[in-house]
């Protein structure tokens, strides 16, 4: 008997059944996973979903991602002053 | 120009106001909220630094805040993409603590009375950097700072010249060495980010070359004096310093904290010890290349290792060097407050104003009819305590003489006593305001403390406090390598082996010692006490640590003292001019 996602397919037309029907159940099984968190748990996941690429987007439009954190090594300091160019306090 | 620094939501909490480049008052939160290494929002520093200048919130010229979060957010956003896709598990964790920031520093700001538009924030390690730069004696200075991690940054190389800290290098988190120290610290069963002291002090019976190749792994110097740390077998840049399982197989398996220590966890924190010393003077080396000053300035929570400190002053290529005994972010406070200034100073054309600092005693004050009070408020509450006012005895120094006298006989009689004078010292080490004080002389002293007192470990050592004019004497003094005297108990020095067998109780098992040196910068009846027990016995020093008990911040108020007094090991407590003892029952 043939159960998709149970049964180990080896090969051939089965293999390709197998991995087409995976595709579709993949977002099936999120969502129904998804369904199954605590309010809590869903909001965490929302609040990092929505603010992941935010974040990062944003962060890397003002220049503050350009250092690969693995590297190591010596950057140039930042070494920003208590004041803006103009002398004047920064905000 | 009048400046408020702050320091907040960090391992530390505290505020200093600054005029025109002198501090007027300098208080930790943790002093006053009684929560050790609180990161709370400082309220009382705040009031307290601003009652001691007689202004209100509304007189301040601009509020210095230890850190950049414009920087911190693209710290958090290049960590969750060079470590995706297990930071991003971690993500809504920071973005949260972001959100808490901000919600709690503007109601901080809101119920605090502070002005917002004043508010400037300071990129943390120029904060470190300015706080050990302008209060000190040079024109030019190198500057190194070096920390767990600020916004970015974990290291700096700077220089101060022209009225300016700049930073000119950095290192970057996840490669940090505090957090190294920290995450090893957990591997051997300790607290991180709390008890590296004792992984520093355990350091000294273990033998560095059994772990030195290991170590050499997981924090690989590079050949430009940089280093960088093994990400596969720590784990810095997610949550807290740790340590992976990966580590175990150069290490062996990292100990439980109610496991008994063994000799490999000894040899464990002197490799590392001795990896952290040699990168730090690799950086030092690269430091003065690139900016050929004579002097540095050195700051961060990874120089209040005393150890360290010792071996810079004595091979680091520069002549002379001033370690910022508030090293740690309660030292980020002031400079903010500094940079804030001094920036002022420079867009308005003006000299940017630099004072020394002299002392630490920067906090609250008991004068001796306060501490009477609160001996007498306590008796009434029916605390079991005798007050005796010490008495009069004619000899020189009036009062401030007597009760140093009385005291220095206490000591010299095998006591141990509590010692509350004066303004309450800033920073980590209690410099003779809220100290308790022994004989250093006596070898069963060192355990006798540090079992029924400080109630810790028995390989942790003490520090001596010796007169200014007589530490020459006892100690194999650095002289012109630092930059002021030595009187915060940041440097470990070698004792001169002649002396060591004299004072047992605060020699190191590699002959050094942390010590304090007393001079005029000090307490007057501190001060008075060393001489005392030096006319009584010869020798000019005593043992100092922190009047503290287990786990809390060192004492502030006498009511605080008598609290602790009852709960710990001592034998009298000098308040003031009263002295407190058990009643007997």
């Amino acid at each position: 008997m043939y159960h998709p996602g149970r049964t180990p397919v080896k090969g051939g037309r089965g293999r390709a059944r197998y991995n087409a029907r995976n595709v579709v159940e993949l977002p099936r099984k999120v969502v129904r996973n998804l369904l199954r968190l605590n309010p809590l748990e869903l909001l965490v996941v929302v609040v990092a979903g929505l603010l992941y690429l935010p974040v990062f987007g944003v962060a890397r439009l003002l220049g503050g991602v350009e250092p690969r954190a693995r590297d190591g090594g010596f950057w140039p300091g930042s070494g920003a002053a208590a004041t803006d160019d103009d002398g004047a306090p920064r905000r | 120009m009048t400046v408020l620094g702050i320091t907040s939501f960090a391992h530390d909490s505290a505020a200093a106001l600054v005029r025109d480049g002198r501090v007027i008052a300098l208080a930790e939160e943790e002093r006053f909220n009684r929560e050790r290494r609180t990161g709370r929002f400082p309220h009382e520093a705040i009031r307290f630094c601003l009652k001691t200048a007689g202004l209100g919130p509304g007189d301040l010229h601009a509020v210095g805040f230890f850190l950049r979060p414009d920087l911190v957010r693209g710290r958090i956003a290049a960590i969750a993409r060079d470590f995706f896709p297990r930071a991003l598990l971690d993500l809504p964790v920071r973005i949260g603590e972001q959100l808490a920031f901000h919600v709690g520093l503007e109601a901080g700001l809101r119920r605090a009375r502070l002005p917002r538009r004043r508010l400037v924030f300071v990129e943390h390690h120029l904060c470190h950097a300015a706080s050990a730069f302008y209060p000190s004696p040079w024109e030019r200075a190198a500057i190194l700072t070096v920390d767990g991690k600020g916004e970015w940054a974990a290291t700096t190389l700077g220089i101060g010249e022209g009225g300016a800290a700049r930073i000119l290098e950095e290192v970057r988190y996840p490669h940090s060495l505090g957090y190294l120290y920290a995450a090893i610290t957990g591997f051997i069963g300790f607290r991180p980010w709390s008890a590296e002291g004792s992984t520093m002090a355990l350091a000294s019976f273990g033998d560095p070359t059994r772990y030195r190749a290991a170590f050499a792994r997981l924090l690989r110097r590079r050949e430009d004096g940089g280093y960088a740390v093994c990400l596969d077998r720590l784990d810095f840049a997610i949550g807290q310093p740790r340590h992976r399982p990966a580590i175990e197989a150069l290490l062996g398996p990292a100990r439980r904290p109610d496991e008994p220590l063994e000799q490999r966890h000894h040899d464990v924190a002197a490799a590392l010890q001795e990896a952290v010393e040699e990168a730090v003077l690799a950086l030092l080396r690269r430091l003065h290349a690139l900016t050929g000053a004579d002097a540095v300035c050195l700051a961060g929570g990874v120089c209040l290792n005393a150890a360290m400190n010792g071996r810079i002053v004595a091979e680091s290529p520069f002549a002379s060097h001033l370690f910022q005994p508030l090293a740690s972010d309660q030292g980020t406070a002031l400079g903010a407050a500094l940079e804030v200034d001094a920036a002022a100073a420079r867009a308005a054309g003006r000299p940017v104003p630099r004072v020394p600092i002299e002392g630490l005693h920067l906090g609250p004050g008991h004068d001796d009819a306060r501490c009477r009070a609160a001996a007498d408020r306590a008796i009434a509450a029916g605390a079991p305590i005798r007050v005796a006012p010490v008495a009069a005895d004619g000899g020189p120094g009036g009062r401030d003489g007597a009760v140093a006298r009385a005291a220095a006989a206490a000591i010299a009689a095998g006591g141990a006593i509590g010692w509350v004078q004066g303004r309450l010292e800033a920073g980590p080490r209690a410099l003779g305001a809220r100290s308790i004080v022994a004989d250093p002389r006596d070898r069963a002293m060192h355990e006798r403390l540090n079992v029924s007192v400080k109630r810790r470990e028995l390989f942790r050592p003490f520090a001596p406090a010796v007169l200014a004019e007589a530490a020459d004497d006892w100690f194999r003094m650095p002289g012109a390598r630092t930059g002021r005297p030595l009187r915060d108990m940041i440097v470990c020095v070698p004792v001169r082996a002649e002396r060591a067998g004299q004072i047992p109780a605060v020699v190191h098992v590699d002959g050094s010692a942390r010590v304090q040196v007393v001079d005029e910068a000090a307490v007057p009846r501190y001060r008075a006490l060393l001489a005392a027990f030096g006319e009584l016995t010869g020798v000019p020093i005593v043992i100092n640590t922190s009047f503290n008990g287990r786990g809390e911040p060192i004492v502030a108020t006498p009511e605080d003292a008598i609290d602790c007094f009852l709960r710990i090991g001592l034998d009298a407590l000098f308040l003031g001019d009263v002295v407190v003892t058990r009643a007997r029952s």
